[in-house]
């Protein structure tokens, strides 16, 4: 009988990447501030997405299916919170124009949501897992 | 859903670490189970069953509230 439960494909060494792309992300974005004074905050999130989806979606020391539904349960609370949160940044901090005042209304990026919405998952999954 | 691992691993002398080992999961999912915090597929009850030498329906068992 096969385990249909086995979903999470990449191995657990892909971790080790994620974690590297996380550290060339702060490195790349503290260089260049130190370069050009500019903080960009696009490729420190670009980076740390792709980081953050391989640690995420990556098989855990022991990956059983407790780990599964626990981490699908994590991304079907952070996936609506994650949103809910880059809704109100931009409402809060970025819309301040006129819908009708011919300027675009400023929102955040997708890499940016996409990083708040794979942080509230790995904690989230983390804290369920001790926690169950 | 109730179960009776703690009383079957008592039988067979076994420890949670032990049966977790042998049907390859955690040992906190050993105990969601125990506890009734997470309820196993078919395939990992019938490999708790197999390894406590006895059968699904004696280790796991349906209650009023399931229905």
């Amino acid at each position: 009988m096969r385990d249909t439960f086995n979903v999470f494909t990449y191995s657990y060494k892909m971790k080790i990447v994620g974690t590297l792309l996380i550290c060339w992300g702060i490195y790349a974005f503290f260089s260049k501030y130190r370069q050009y004074n500019l903080a960009d905050l696009n490729l420190l999130t670009s980076l740390w997405c792709w980081g953050l989806v391989f640690i995420f979606f990556s098989k855990e020391k022991i990956d059983d299916e407790r780990v599964h539904q626990v981490k699908f349960q994590a991304l079907t609370w952070a996936v609506p919170t994650g949103l809910f949160i880059t809704h109100l940044i931009n409402y809060f901090f970025l819309s301040q124009d006129e819908p009708h005042s011919g300027k675009l209304i400023g929102s955040i990026s997708a890499y940016q949501s996409l990083v708040i919405i794979l942080l509230l998952a790995f904690g989230l999954f983390h804290y369920l897992k001790y926690k169950k | 859903m109730k179960n009776l691992i703690k009383v079957e691993r008592a039988r067979n002398n076994i420890t949670q670490a032990e049966l977790a080992d042998k049907v390859r999961v955690s040992r906190q999912t050993i105990n969601s189970i125990e506890t009734g915090k997470f309820i196993p597929s078919t395939l990992l009850a019938l490999k708790i069953a197999n390894v406590l030498q006895t059968s699904v329906d004696e280790v796991f068992k349906l209650e009023d509230s399931d229905w």
